[in-house]
């Protein structure tokens, strides 16, 4: 298993983890007259589940489960792989961080953090595709191209 | 990978391209004062990623992943590599993509019988995916399969 397959799995399962914990603590939260927490933690929990923890958790397998392109170029860039996992993952804190500085506490700064995610969860998302979409081809062309 | 697998990731990946973008909008662009319908954008960015992006992705590298019913191979049943039948998985993947096209448009015409239709289309697309892949989910050894190429 490569070390992008490694690190994104790990990643993955501590989003998932944090996004179960802020997940049930908006929950909890919902109906105790703190319905700001609530709706500050909603969105970006399920960000975390979803962006951080489960398309991660695909970024990371498909990496190392896809067809490689050829011997000689393997899975592609490494570097490019790192920057969409680095994209993702600040794009994702910054979601969570954003979101409770503009409910509680430096709105600007927390405006500033969520265009931060703004920019780097797509950016993740182009890359990863890039990165994944020149990796699908059938075994016919895998085996000519090797 | 099969031409089927390929096809969805491939479209998969795009519905990841554009929820991920309209995301993007929806949570920076108030931030810079782009004024946003953001209700049902919201909801379509919840469609494109949900269903789009993962649920098409899983379903697509499951048709590639899954062990080969090796001892139906070349009968009409199970097609010609032993992965199920091909027009049938390739009509239900189309039917999937149309349908969240239909949900997601009745998203944003707010238009509720659309979107139950487009919901309604997307899990019968999903099941008749269910029903195909149900066979080739089975124990080792219990019978001869295929490695996925």
């Amino acid at each position: 298993m490569p070390p992008v397959t490694r690190w994104t799995i790990r990643a993955a399962a501590l989003n998932v983890l944090l996004g179960m914990i802020l997940w049930n603590v908006a929950g909890a939260f919902q109906g105790q007259g703190a319905s700001s927490l609530a709706s500050a933690l909603h969105a970006p929990s399920l960000h975390l589940l979803v962006v951080g923890g489960l398309t991660q958790m695909v970024f990371g397998v498909a990496w190392w489960l896809f067809p490689v392109r050829s011997k000689d170029r393997g899975r592609g860039h490494p570097a490019l792989a790192w920057a969409a996992f680095g994209l993702l993952n600040v794009g994702c804190l910054s979601r969570v961080v954003g979101s409770l500085l503009v409910a509680y506490g430096n709105a600007s700064a927390g405006r500033a953090l969520l265009l931060v995610a703004a920019i780097t969860l797509p950016t993740a998302a182009l890359v990863f595709a890039a990165m994944l979409g020149g990796r699908l081809r059938g075994p016919a062309s895998a085996r000519a191209r090797s | 990978m099969p031409t089927l697998s390929r096809v969805g990731v491939y479209v998969s990946l795009v519905w990841l391209i554009a929820g991920s973008m309209l995301g993007g909008l929806l949570l920076g662009g108030p931030l810079v004062g782009w004024p946003l319908r953001v209700g049902p954008l919201v909801r379509v960015h919840i469609d494109a990623m949900l269903f789009g992006w993962l649920l098409q992705v899983t379903v697509s590298v499951a048709w590639w992943i899954l062990p080969r019913r090796a001892e139906a191979r070349g009968t009409w049943r199970a097609g010609s590599d032993g992965r199920g039948p091909v027009p049938v998985a390739a009509v239900a993947l189309g039917a999937f993509n149309a349908a969240i096209l239909v949900s997601t448009s009745g998203h944003m015409l707010t238009s509720q019988s659309g979107v139950v239709l487009g919901r309604s289309l997307t899990l019968s697309a999903l099941l008749v995916f269910l029903i195909l892949l149900r066979p080739r989910v089975r124990a080792f050894g219990e019978s001869a399969s295929r490695s996925p190429d």
